[in-house]
């Protein structure tokens, strides 16, 4: 057994977390527990060898934080305005995108197919599920070139509209050149198979689950008691 | 074990176009088979439809004629049931593999399979043993080599237990060494009773346990060699094929041209530490001649690529680099450096040739020009074309337009012939020799000691533990 593994939660664990703060977008907590809860998935980061993300993640949402607070005196201006705004989207979202990276980097293809057939959903939604996951990290290298290349042609964020258009060529014809290699390649290794799959790392529920789960219950109902 | 029977076959039903024509072919049991010919000839189709994703993935694709696998028609089973029979490696790498951990990777035909954990375990330390990879079981993947990586992945097709196992271009992505170990594993299968069945470009690395080759040309299965007649085919014959070389290329280490130019690339330091690793990478003291092609060589991970980009200032770094007698910034290096990518997809970002050739044009130069340059690399017919409806060297082509347009210096070649055959990797190197002037130097990181021998002019050799002369 992988020595990480006991600090590792379940697949399902991940996704239940990841769905509860996607729920919890539309109700305002408490901004130190959203800090609390942001330091908490941190603390999973770095007990899964995360140590940098971990590290950038919460340096990350505390100046987020002070950025908001120190602009929010000054709203009077339009341009900063729609900074904050921009600003304050970011900080929405950041829970739930913070736990869904957490499922996605520290998960296996494999134990989120069988955590996916545990909880019963059928193989249409598990196996184009399993590929998209599969899908991020082989996509890291196309993008450090792909930035690598616009730096060398001198394409900047300075002129937004061009830059996403430039941007979306390459990165449309990576993405359905990684799809389908991965397809092809799960394809061949039986994946749609009818049989029930099992895993060499078994898929248990522990008590690293527990805490997980409901660490981010605990934490996000507090949040809602004294918003 | 394997039979292909009259096959014809359009990857889209609606155009005429014919990808394979009249395939015949046999494979029996314990044989190794090669499939060689031009890039682009269908090799990579017929392995297609030897592990059924032809017809099977294809959807706009029409196929007439049988695939018997095992006596299986593949037109009426599905993929998975004939990959209970064949194992496909495939040539990329990076995007064969579903999982993180190589022992999952390795299982992973197993556990869709429903095996159970004793059976893994066993099948896990039975390949262990014998590709001799204990050192890489319950590793990230994303930690490994492109090599270690391949090995994995022809780890995983001998765990899923298959009687055939079928690669296509296993070695494209891989150094000498590399290429020797896939070749001495290949080699172990096949002691064992396997079937392997191999489309490749080259051919030195698996000499010993090919039995029959199949040359296939414009999708018609033009020859068929006996193993002798193969390996002992001529020089100029294999040249007229279109095929890479037949034995084992050595690097030809001398010097071809020394450069009377005054103008130099002096590197008096580069140092350069590794994210997560203690390796350092050091450089003191080091000239290279403007109008010289200088072939940059050295095992995978060496830091081939490091060097370019600290040179080209893609990367910041403590470095004193010194052009024409000037000490340069890494911004100031950036703007004069042009990097043709290994994937030239990364790096095309327009609807055109031409806009796409323009695109970060340098002021000096006008409209006239770039018609002039798209002339010289015979890509002016098709100016008004989308860079991405190009074939591979004529995308080369468009990104060599846009790096001289740029009025870049330095200009930098990434493994421009990964899985190149014969004819398109002299025309790159024919490229290459054409874009040389006294006002640029050429860096070209390659294994390709056939494509190194035919274009540098000078070799720089950067080792294991920190850049040598």
């Amino acid at each position: 057994m992988d020595k990480s593994d006991f600090l590792n939660p379940t697949p399902i664990s991940k996704i239940i977390v990841v769905l509860i703060l996607s729920f919890g977008l539309s109700f305002a907590i408490n901004e130190t527990y959203a800090m609390l809860i942001v330091v908490f998935i941190s603390i999973f980061f770095l007990a899964n060898s995360r140590m940098k993300t971990a590290i950038s993640t919460i340096i990350f949402y505390v100046l987020l934080i002070i950025g908001l607070k120190i602009m929010r005196d000054y709203s009077d201006y339009f341009i900063l305005n729609n900074i904050l705004f921009l600003l304050g989207v970011i900080k929405l979202f950041f829970l739930p995108l913070l736990a869904s990276r957490f499922l996605i980097s520290t998960s296996e293809v494999s134990s989120l197919i069988v955590s996916f057939e545990k909880m019963r959903f059928p193989k249409v939604i598990v196996i184009p599920l399993a590929v998209m996951f599969r899908y991020f990290p082989a996509f890291q290298d196309d993008r450090k070139h792909i930035k690598m290349a616009m730096k060398m042609r001198g394409i900047s964020f300075r002129n937004p509209i061009r830059y996403l258009e430039y941007i979306s060529v390459p990165i449309l014809i990576s993405a359905s050149n990684i799809g389908n290699d991965i397809s092809m390649s799960a394809e061949t290794k039986c994946i749609s198979d009818p049989c029930e799959k099992t895993r060499y790392y078994e898929v248990k529920f522990g008590t690293i689950d527990f805490i997980y789960v409901f660490g981010i219950i605990a934490l996000y109902a507090l949040g809602r008691i004294y918003a | 074990m394997l039979k292909i029977e009259n096959v014809n076959y359009k990857y889209n039903k609606n155009l005429e176009i014919k990808s394979l024509i009249d395939i015949n072919l046999k494979v029996n049991r314990n044989e190794a088979v090669l499939l060689c010919g031009r890039s682009g000839s269908g090799k990579t189709t017929v392995t297609k439809l030897i592990n059924s994703l032809i017809p099977n993935y294809y959807e706009m694709g029409e196929l007439d004629g049988k695939v018997l696998v095992e006596g299986i028609d593949t037109k009426k089973a599905e993929v998975f049931e004939v990959s209970r029979i064949v194992s496909s490696v495939f040539q990329n790498p990076k995007t064969q593999f579903f999982n993180v951990n190589t022992t999952s990777e390795i299982l992973f035909y197993l556990e869709n399979r429903g095996y159970d954990r004793d059976y893994m375990h066993e099948k896990l330390m039975e390949t262990a043993e014998l590709f001799n990879i204990k050192h890489l079981i319950g590793r990230d993947i994303f930690e490994l080599s492109g090599g270690e990586k391949q090995i994995i992945a022809i780890a995983a097709a001998f765990a899923s237990g298959t009687d055939i196992i079928l690669l296509d271009e296993p070695s494209a992505n891989l150094d000498e060494e590399k290429t020797k170990l896939i070749g001495e594993i290949l080699s172990k299968l096949k002691a064992l009773g396997k079937t392997i069945i191999i489309s490749e470009h080259r051919f030195h690395y698996i000499k010993d346990i090919i039995d029959r080759v199949y040359y296939i040309d414009k999708g018609i299965v033009k020859k068929e060699f006996s193993k002798d007649e193969f390996f002992n085919i001529r020089n100029e014959y294999r040249k007229e094929l279109g095929l890479r070389s037949i034995e084992f290329e050595h690097l030809d280490h001398k010097v071809r041209k020394t450069s009377e130019n005054k103008k130099i690339l002096k590197i008096e330091n580069i140092t350069y530490s590794f994210k997560g690793i203690s390796r350092a990478l050091k450089m003191k003291d080091i000239k290279f001649n403007f109008g010289n092609i200088i072939g940059i060589y050295g095992y995978n991970g060496v830091g081939k690529s490091t060097f370019i980009r600290l040179l080209m200032g893609l990367e910041k770094s403590k470095s004193q680099i010194l052009i024409g007698g000037k000490n340069l910034s890494y911004r100031k290096r950036l703007k004069k450096s042009y990097l043709v990518m290994q994937d030239v997809n990364n790096q095309l970002f327009t609807d055109s040739v031409e806009i796409e050739a323009s695109l970060g044009k340098s002021d000096k130069y006008s409209y006239a020009d770039v018609e002039k340059v798209l002339k010289n690399l015979n890509i002016y017919d098709l100016r008004d074309k989308h860079p991405m409806s190009l074939s591979g060297g004529q995308k080369q082509r468009v990104a060599v337009a846009s790096a001289i347009l740029s009025d870049s210096e330095i200009i930098c070649f990434d493994e421009p012939t990964s899985g190149m055959d014969y004819e398109n990797m002299m025309r790159i190197s024919k490229l290459i020799k054409e874009t040389i002037n006294d006002e640029i130097i050429i860096f070209v990181i390659s294994h390709d000691h056939e494509f190194l021998n035919n274009t540098v002019d000078e070799l720089f050799y950067i080792s294991k533990y920190n850049f040598m002369n």
